[in-house]
């Protein structure tokens, strides 16, 4: 979880307790077609509007924040962290950054990035002789 | 099974007093706790689950949180190439020490975080001062 942000509540305890975790914010899937990719990532808590998907390349970026809650009173627990994250991933194709679908619902964001035209699996028909 | 999967699957466990009869994941979530003069209040991450698939039960004093989340799979033609989490269902429960005002409890789901707020009961025994004599 080293990407957190952990500026508003330093708690030593956080890495020993997640250790057992995926390293990386937010967990990501990867899912492949023959003209496209597809992610899916957990992001519970994130607004749409502090969510940003970025396609450079071969590079898709997911970069936000998840603001903490205001809360007045004492904490019996906090395991739910706060903070900025960034995390990119490298794909073996290049991508077509002009078409791509992304949405957020219930926390879980989606998104479907084409390959770029030349990396799209083409079908070839095989003649008989 | 590999590496990767079984890390990712390791991340929410908590010991429970029996199997369950279907063999399906269910993940401990993330929660924050905190409680003012005249609640307590319970903040979990379970996202992919929408506000009808979610549970909030208090008995005997112990609260317990499901969600069920929704078979997320993306259309036809996509296959799975990296999995870093998986999907199942989300239950935890705690035992409260507090007295909660059952009937007045709220819960809302926003986003994949649930939020219950529990007020506390006004107490029914009053405190007796002693005397001296």
């Amino acid at each position: 979880m080293a990407l957190w942000n952990l500026a508003w509540d330093w708690d030593p305890w956080a890495t020993l307790r997640t250790a057992a975790r995926t390293q990386a914010f937010p967990p990501v899937n990867v899912y492949e077609s023959g003209e496209a990719y597809g992610i899916e990532a957990e992001v519970p808590g994130v607004a749409p509007e502090d969510l940003e998907l970025t396609v450079e390349g071969n590079v898709v970026t997911i970069a936000g924040q998840r603001r903490p809650d205001e809360v007045r009173g004492a904490f019996h627990r906090r395991e739910r962290l706060a903070g900025r994250f960034a995390r990119s991933l490298r794909f073996p194709v290049q991508l077509d950054s002009s078409h791509v679908e992304a949405q957020c619902v219930d926390g879980m964001l989606t998104a479907r990035i084409a390959k770029a035209p030349e990396a799209r699996a083409r079908r070839i028909a095989v003649k008989s002789v | 099974m590999n590496e990767q999967d079984k890390t990712s699957m390791e991340r929410k466990e908590e010991p429970r007093p029996a199997e369950r009869t279907r063999e399906e994941m269910e993940f401990v979530p993330d929660a924050d706790i905190y409680e003012t003069d005249k609640e307590l209040v319970l903040v979990a991450d379970m996202p992919g689950v929408d506000r009808q698939s979610v549970d909030v039960d208090l008995s005997a004093g112990v609260l317990t949180i499901t969600g069920r989340a929704r078979d997320r799979k993306l259309e036809d033609g996509y296959a799975c190439t990296g999995r870093e989490f998986r999907s199942g269902n989300f239950s935890r429960s705690f035992t409260l020490g507090e007295e909660i005002d059952s009937s007045a409890i709220e819960a809302s789901m926003s986003r994949g975080v649930l939020r219950v707020r529990l007020p506390k009961a006004v107490p029914a025994s009053r405190r007796i001062a002693v005397k001296e004599g």
